[in-house]
């Protein structure tokens, strides 16, 4: 379902690394208040997509991208990753990227960065406040567990106040119990309205939780609809799922 | 950095088999012909040249062929020219004298070596700045045997038999000192430079290049990486240590102030300047860096702006700093790169 | 009585060696650049003070603050050339350019003021003070007041201000900081403009006491370098640490030490190196740096 009024609307994403092509031009939507899924093998392009939404290309590397990316209607395609963060992006990456020697409050007022108004303290008083496991707010971010680790990259991010949140493998190395509190807090955030594009690779999970879903395989989609639709179709679960057909 | 590999000259193989060597044997013959047929101020100039050029081929063993940074150039090259002044003062033998001068700079860097090479890169680069400073306050602490601030008197050497220091006909050509010293500079440069040529094609030296353009991990290169670092330290040193003391031999008095970190820097400068991992490159970056300042003394005589406030060295040194700079980021292959260009793009209008 | 002058001599040693460690530092733990002239920028910002307060007859502190805008473009300048031209490429060129940066900038520094000891101009003279019955030059006071003003302001800096901490963040992961929108290389820049401001401090607090500088100044800078090895090359604090023992050190050994016939007049001079020597073969990576700076 795409309209113009999408909150991210990424058309044609392309992305090469050293001479060899990567994303094919991809399409992909996520609207507000929604959980869009994208699900795929290890090497598909999951993580190169989310770095081209974000800007995150470095030249020097040998890296190049292109297509378009439109955040609440804003053309960012040619924007820095700050204008992108402040146009209403945010992200929390793959493994987290916490910075370890620093403390939880540091961490959470960094996501900050974007920000140019005053309300930046508040903020961080609200992210304590929401998730428990971050009270200990001078504690080094390298001491906490994997499941408190996830809850302030994801703080870290809702600091830029973003209206999408794009999450790389939140579940990854996570016991079970944990990734349920991870998955509770992204309903929780769909529901105060913000668009999620969640890429994953437990495709099971990750097709619970969110209303569409985008299979990528070796840089193009190959599949995309309605995750209740996706999760009944035999070939996702053969593929995704790990069900004998 | 990219990789420079030296090639064996490759040529087109139009043209005869004599068509192949007149380059080179031209070369050769312009370096014999050249002393005795310019001025004593050039000639000089050119010794000067020819035994920077040592000191440059031995630095870029350690650092254009094995990738490491060192600022401790002028330690070892210190310390050869003050053993060879130690050693005439006592009436050492040429072979002992020779042999002292090699041998100690390249223990102290067996000894050195170790401090640094177990830890990261910069490691050396830090060490051998201390060792700068150290080695001069070594030499003016050490008075007794240094003559201290006030420096020291060397001898001219004699080469088995032939005296450096004597002007006189031999082989029936008038042989100043100046000439001697001439061709014991381009021997010494010669046996140097054919010594890192061959150590650079063996496998140590083909694996520590992979090594230093990070083509390959230390790990995977299959050979023990830190004792080939710490041999290249040591003969780098050892080799320095031979350009000292000749370099000490013709300039015939010796202070400490000369062995300081600039005169470091200005042999980094060589090799980034005339091109990493070349011995072409090693030769034109020396000749450049140690030309440079007597060509603009030369031209202060002609200008009253270079001759005031001791204007042309700081001019010198102002150009090669940004040779230095440009170089290093437009022209990372260095002279010889450009010359390897011009070379192929020559010869490739001929065809 | 003597060891407590050169205690406290050795305290305000100390504190220009700080000043000039913890630029150093900041740079390095800000853009992992090892800035080998860094000690260049001293000879700079003193000539530079020496030009506006005696040449051009400024206020003393009109020349400070035009001595420091004009260190701290340089060094951001220098850092922009890094940035563009010099990502990626290995540590030798990264070490050469800063080489050559202190070849272009001693260079040009002899070309200006033709490498001459020029007056400093400040406004303390040679009167002195009496400090618990030391007696010490007046603008010792001063040294110890801006080096205890600049250490507390980039304490602060990194504490409670925004861009401080966005520092610290790129410092500990510059793709995860760029991820969180921080302005990376705006914390570069900054990074190395405060070096060039510490640098300026430390020179002219060096020209104080002889009254005079001269280009012998660069290799005071450079004697810098083990007290920021000492404190271990990524720690801001450590630096200070490590600039306070290493002045203390060569002034014990100067005062003490001189008179001996083995060591003589110039060991203090090498002492600080003697120490680093020691440092990098027991505990490289300093007293306080990580020890991913040091280790392969």
């Amino acid at each position: 379902m795409t309209t113009t009024t999408s909150a991210l609307d990424v058309r044609g994403a392309y992305a090469n690394y050293q001479n060899a092509d990567v994303l094919h031009g991809i399409d992909l939507q996520v609207e507000q208040g929604m959980v869009t899924a994208l699900l795929g093998a290890n090497g598909a392009g999951k993580t190169t997509f989310l770095r081209c939404v974000l800007g995150l290309m470095a030249v020097h590397r040998g890296e190049m991208s292109a297509g378009s990316v439109r955040v609440l209607g804003q053309d960012v395609s040619r924007a820095s990753a700050q204008k992108r963060i402040r146009a209403g992006l945010a992200v929390v990456p793959e493994g987290r990227r916490l910075f370890a020697d620093l403390t939880i409050e540091q961490n959470l007022r960094i996501g900050a960065s974007t920000r140019r108004d005053k309300e930046t303290s508040e903020d961080v008083e609200k992210m304590l406040e929401r998730f428990p496991a971050l009270r200990r707010p001078k504690l080094q971010a390298g001491y906490l567990s994997g499941g408190e680790q996830q809850m302030l990259a994801i703080g870290r991010a809702l600091m830029a106040r973003p209206k999408i949140l794009l999450l790389d493998e939140p579940s990854l190395g996570l016991a079970p119990l944990v990734v349920d509190g991870v998955f509770e807090t992204i309903a929780s955030l769909a529901a105060d309205g913000i668009g999620i594009l969640l890429v994953e690779q437990n495709a099971e999970r990750a097709l619970d939780a969110s209303s569409q879903a985008v299979v990528l395989q070796v840089g193009k989609v190959v599949r995309s609809g309605a995750s209740a639709d996706l999760a009944d179709d035999p070939v996702i679960q053969e593929s995704y799922l790990g069900v004998a057909s | 950095m990219s990789a420079v590999v030296e090639r064996p000259v490759q040529r087109p193989s139009r043209g005869s088999g004599r068509r192949r060597h007149l380059g080179p044997l031209l070369v050769v013959a312009a370096l014999v012909v050249f002393p005795f047929v310019v001025s004593s101020f050039w000639l000089s100039v050119a010794v000067f040249c020819a035994i920077a050029a040592s000191g440059a081929l031995s630095l870029n063993l350690l650092a254009g062929y094995a990738g490491q940074v060192s600022v401790g150039h002028a330690f070892f090259i210190g310390a050869g020219a003050y053993v060879g002044a130690y050693g005439g003062q006592q009436g050492w033998s040429f072979p002992v004298i020779v042999i002292a001068a090699v041998a100690i700079p390249a223990l102290v860097g067996l000894l050195v070596g170790p401090v640094a090479l177990r830890l990261r890169e910069l490691y050396l680069a830090i060490t051998t700045l201390g060792l700068v400073y150290t080695g001069q306050w070594l030499l003016v602490a050490f008075d007794g045997l240094t003559g201290g601030v006030s420096g020291m008197a060397t001898t001219d050497l004699n080469v088995f038999g032939m005296d450096l220091g004597v002007s006189a006909y031999a082989l029936g050509l008038p042989m100043t000192r100046d000439v001697r010293y001439y061709f014991a500079a381009l021997a010494l440069a010669t046996i140097i430079g054919f010594a890192i040529f061959n150590l650079a094609r063996t496998r140590p030296g083909r694996a520590m290049m992979a090594v230093r353009d990070r083509q390959v991990a230390a790990s995977v290169a299959g050979v023990d990486v830190t004792r080939y670092k710490l041999a290249a330290f040591a003969i780098s040193s050892g080799m320095a240590g031979a350009t000292g003391l000749l370099y000490g031999s013709y300039i015939g008095y010796l202070v400490p102030e000369t062995f300081s970190l600039e005169l470091s820097i200005a042999y980094l400068a060589m090799i980034i300047i005339g091109g990493f991992g070349s011995v072409l490159g090693s030769i034109l970056g020396a000749v450049l860096i140690t030309a440079l300042p007597q060509v603009l003394a030369f031209l202060a005589e002609y200008s009253t702006f270079l001759a005031t406030d001791n204007r042309a060295d700081h001019v010198a040194v102002l150009l090669y700093g940004s040779a230095l700079v440009l170089f290093l980021l437009f022209e990372p292959e260095g002279l010889a790169g450009i010359w390897r260009r011009t070379v192929s793009a020559v010869r490739r209008g001929r065809s | 009585m003597k060891f407590e002058q050169l205690l406290l001599a050795g305290i305000v040693l100390g504190a220009i060696y700080g000043l000039i460690a913890m630029g150093f530092a900041i740079i390095y733990k800000a853009t992992k650049i090892v800035h080998f002239a860094h000690g260049a920028m001293l000879p700079l910002g003193a000539y530079l003070v020496y030009t506006f307060a005696v040449r051009w007859d400024q206020p003393w502190v009109i020349a400070l603050i035009g001595a420091s805008a004009i260190c701290a473009a340089i060094n951001v300048l220098m850092q922009k050339v890094f940035a563009r031209r010099m990502m990626g490429r290995p540590l030798f060129a990264a070490i050469m350019i800063t080489f050559g940066f202190e070849i272009l900038l001693r260079a040009g520094m002899n070309l200006i003021w033709k490498g001459k000891e020029r007056p400093i101009g400040d406004p303390w003279g040679s009167s002195t003070v009496s400090l618990g019955g030391v007696t010490t030059p007046e603008a010792s006071l001063w040294i110890l007041g801006m080096a205890a003003v600049c250490v507390a302001a980039i304490f602060a800096f990194f504490r409670w201000s925004n861009l401080g901490v966005q520092m610290l963040g790129t410092a500990s992961d510059q793709e995860a900081a760029l991820m969180c929108g921080v302005p990376v290389q705006r914390t570069f820049a900054v990074a190395w403009a405060i070096a060039g401001v510490l640098a300026v401090v430390a020179g002219v607090s060096a020209s104080l006491f002889p009254r005079t500088l001269g280009p012998e100044l660069l290799a005071l800078g450079m004697r810098a370098f083990p007290a920021a090895i000492l404190g271990g090359l990524d720690s801001v604090g450590g630096a200070v640490v490590g600039g306070m023992i290493i002045g203390i050190v060569e002034v014990m050994v100067a005062g003490y030490l001189s008179e001996s016939a083995i060591f003589g007049a110039n060991f203090s001079a090498v002492s600080g190196y003697m120490i680093m020597i020691v440092v990098l073969m027991v505990r490289p990576y300093g007293l306080f740096g990580r020890k991913e700076v040091a280790r392969v």
